[in-house]
């Protein structure tokens, strides 16, 4: 029976507008969900339906909103600084588009090592562990010099997971990895993350509007449509109704 | 690792492209006189010749009607006109790149802070300010640098925050913080270099205000007479009747000089901010 | 005779780090009635192709070859003769229709365009064209909807508004580029009815440029697959997707969802420093020794071509 890390109780999220004449928005309504250790949780919406703000939540980077988060049982409302930092770092996520996500003036080298620096790693073990992380993701050493507008969107998104990789994290929220990508290079992305789930025991919460890719790689799926979840259970089930 | 080598070739061959040539050549000559004025100048711009002489082999640019040599004047002023040139434009840049990539970065309360400080400052008219202290004070040109320098940020902080707006929006801003970058961090790597470009011409065309705003005012004799700078230069010319007489070599020099630096100033601008424009578009 | 003939198409660029070769040596032909996908990946050279056609390819472009319309090389035609034949011979359904359309202008105007440039139609003529024209394609309510801007509407519409635009003038041929890009899969099932539509009712020859095989197999009836710049395979869009022939092909395929996302080994060669040879090699577990040496020809293969040895 896989630990659940990460747990979604009840969250809602509205949208306020206007000064005088309020109008509100649901954005999302009472989700609960969870995501298991070295299991794949997939949700699929069209776009739109809030699951990029549902993900943002549980990453930790949105601050208002109702209900309550759970990490390894403890709501990270009650969390004091340390904690959350710590929660933080074990919950990464990838975002939509590969080459907006690297800042265009920094080579890949340079973007690899900031995270190094950041999570203070010696310097004398900067290049291997850079080498390392390379092999990992599968790409080659010459790519290093290179800026994220000089490779590909494939090669992209694996930078952006060489650079998740490297804090270690215990969940990664991946937040349609492939929408952008050319089928053989969606293919590879795929086999590179359940490689890498496998290798490593990471869960995933899928966020994505494609519904093959979701089936091909979740244990369990959630169905999220106009803010609300319409739908969570296993493949299986998922599979009879849809 | 042997490929950072090979990198380090290409970053530099990155930042130094094709430069416009002409615009970088003036500017360097003109420095290049500033720094090296005295090995340059055939004479010390103070020594008194022979008064009211027109150019000659003697005295290329022929001498005032105090017998400085014009020439070693030209080379010497260049010095205080670059000199305020710079001072006012590293110290407006410097302030306003602070405040608006603070104001930008972290907008909400810290932007209408930092854009009422800006307004406020924006109200107030450079010149005549410059003109009333100059009239009272007498002030010395690093002054005149240095109240152009703090009231000139604004338009440098409006700019950058215009920008840095743009930029925090960017996902790998939003990537930075998930990956748990410090605040400081992420605008010093991540949105600064990516502002800079719309600091750098900025910074060059301040360089080319401040020169013609310390000429505007030497001429109206409001600069520092103690000095030799162009504007003083096209000041005294104007007033001991140079213009009148048709003393052409006691005003157009300065005046061309001016003109020059303000013009390869803006050339150089230019080129830099297409140069990187053209890095960072997709080939 | 066929509407389109490209003949030994080939199309570089000058960048500073090197000359890129987009499209290399491609000949093919688009006949009268047909709906034609090009299929391939990024960088694989399709919407160059496109582009070329149209000639509106930058100033850096190198191009060879002969692409032959009705009996004339455009590209030997000058800007005038080239201008009044797109938007009324040859015009093309752009990606991402929220952006394609002047924000500026209400919808009926952009249909109406065309008309009025084109063929001086006086403005309440084109505009009564216009409102026939949103019938066809769907609004229930044309007479109130040509006057609504493009932000007013959603994507699909804009999407129907970006198609109507396009056949307004009856053209003979019809360049899609990628018009399913960032559409929902309900979107997608109305895009395959509108090109459908138009090739039925126009007549138009449809040029479909796309890297969605399902779309490509549901609207079109021949098949193209570019890589890297080659063309590597002609084939009937049925007989196609029952047996693709290149070993690229067969590999695109076999990374497609429904048959598991297999994966392709290695990833694409690189534009200025290509392989020796037949370009997709170094990824081919069918390759022999000849296959880095020299690139093979075009060689038939049942009812299409395929540029393997495989096939000699």
């Amino acid at each position: 029976m896989s630990i659940i890390c990460l747990k979604a109780v009840s969250v809602s999220k509205t949208y306020e507008s206007g000064l005088i004449f309020k109008k509100s928005k649901k954005i999302l309504q009472e989700i609960t969900l969870d995501v298991k250790e070295g299991k794949t949780f997939g949700l699929v919406g069209n776009s739109g339906s809030g699951k990029t703000t549902l993900g943002k939540i549980l990453a930790g980077l949105d601050h208002s909103w109702d209900g309550d988060v759970l990490f390894h049982g403890k709501s990270i409302l009650d969390m004091n600084g340390q904690e959350f930092r710590s929660f933080r770092k074990s919950v990464q996520m990838v975002f939509q588009d590969p080459e907006g996500s690297l800042n265009p003036r920094k080579s890949i080298e340079r973007s690899l090592r900031e995270i190094l620096n950041l999570i203070k790693v010696p310097q004398s073990k900067w290049n291997d562990k850079v080498l390392d992380i390379m092999d990992v993701v599968g790409l080659s050493e010459d790519l290093l010099c290179r800026y994220p507008s000089q490779i590909s969107g494939g090669q992209n998104q694996r930078v952006v997971i060489a650079r998740v990789l490297l804090l270690d994290p215990e969940i990664i929220i991946l937040d349609e990895p492939t929408s952008a990508l050319d089928i053989s290079v969606q293919a590879q992305m795929l086999k590179l993350l359940k490689d890498l789930q496998k290798q490593r025991g990471i869960g995933y919460l899928l966020i994505s509007h494609d519904i093959e890719v979701v089936k091909f790689m979740s244990d369990r799926v959630g169905v999220i449509d106009q803010g609300q979840l319409a739908f969570s259970g296993t493949i299986d089930e998922f599979e009879n109704i849809y | 690792m042997k490929d950072s080598i090979s990198c380090k070739a290409e970053e530099i061959r990155k930042i130094c492209p094709s430069v416009s040539k002409v615009g970088l050549l003036l500017f360097a000559s003109f420095i290049i006189m500033a720094l090296f004025a005295p090995m340059i100048s055939p004479y010390d711009p103070w020594a008194r010749f022979v008064p009211y002489s027109s150019p000659s082999l003697e005295h290329l640019l022929g001498t005032n009607d105090i017998g400085n040599d014009i020439l070693s004047e030209l080379i010497f002023g260049s010095r205080t006109s670059i000199v305020v040139g710079f001072g006012a434009a590293i110290l407006a840049t410097l302030i306003g790149t602070m405040i608006g990539l603070l104001a930008g970065y972290f907008r909400g309360t810290t932007d209408e802070i930092l854009m009422g400080i800006t307004d406020v400052f924006l109200m107030i008219p450079t010149i005549p300010l410059v003109i009333i202290l100059a009239a009272f004070l007498s002030p010395s040109f690093w002054a005149l640098a240095l109240i152009m320098g703090a009231l000139w940020w604004t338009t440098v902080a409006r700019v950058v925050r215009s920008r840095a707006l743009q930029v925090r929006e960017m996902t790998f801003v939003e990537s930075a913080k998930s990956l748990g970058f410090s605040n400081a961090h992420i605008i010093s790597s991540d949105v600064f270099p990516n502002v800079f470009h719309v600091v750098l011409p900025k910074f060059m065309l301040t360089i080319a205000s401040a020169m013609i705003a310390e000429a505007s005012l030497s001429f109206l004799g409001l600069g520092d007479v103690t000095m030799k700078s162009w504007g003083m230069m096209i000041n005294f010319a104007f007033s001991r009747g140079g213009f009148l007489n048709g003393y052409w070599w006691w005003y157009l020099p300065p005046g061309i000089c001016i003109t020059l630096f303000v013009c390869s100033v803006v050339l150089l601008s230019f080129s830099l901010e297409e140069n990187d424009e053209m890095t960072m578009r997709i080939e | 005779m066929s509407l389109l003939n490209i003949e030994n198409l080939s199309v570089s660029f000058e960048t500073s780090v090197g000359l890129v070769k987009a499209v290399d040596d491609v000949s093919f032909k688009v006949e009268k009635d047909e709906i034609l996908a090009l299929v391939g990946e990024t960088g694989c050279g399709k919407s160059v192709i496109a582009n070329s056609i149209l000639k509106i390819l930058p100033n850096n472009a190198r191009i060879e070859g002969k692409i032959i319309y009705k009996g004339d090389n455009i590209l030997k035609m000058d800007e005038k003769d080239i201008s009044s034949i797109r938007g009324r011979e040859i015009s093309t359904i752009f990606q991402n229709p929220s952006l394609s359309l002047n924000p500026a202008y209400p919808v009926g105007w952009q249909i109406s365009e065309p008309l009025r440039v084109h063929e001086n139609a006086p403005k309440k003529n084109s505009l009564t064209v216009a409102k026939k024209l949103l019938r066809r394609f769907g609004f229930v309510d044309p007479d109130h909807d040509v006057d609504m801007y493009p932000f007013q509407l959603s994507g699909g519409m804009n999407q129907r508004v970006m198609v109507a635009t396009s056949v307004v003038l009856n053209p003979c041929l019809i360049i899609a580029d990628e018009p399913t890009t960032g559409l929902d899969r309900s979107l997608i099932k109305e895009v395959v009815e509108e090109i459908k539509s138009i090739q039925k009712t126009n007549g138009s020859s449809v040029l479909l440029i796309t890297h969605d095989l399902n779309f490509a197999r549901a609207v079109s009836n021949r098949i193209i697959v570019m890589y890297s710049g080659d063309l590597v395979e002609i084939a009937n869009t049925s007989e196609f997707f029952k047996e693709p022939r290149h070993p690229y092909s067969k590999a695109l395929l076999k990374s497609m969802p429904e048959n598991g996302f297999v994966p392709i080994q290695g990833s694409s060669p690189s534009m200025i420093h290509e392989p020796s040879g037949c370009k997709f090699h170094p990824r081919c577990p069918k390759k022999t020794e000849n296959c880095s040496i020299e690139k093979p020809k075009m060689f038939r293969s049942g009812n299409g071509m395929v540029r393997c040895r495989l096939f000699a």
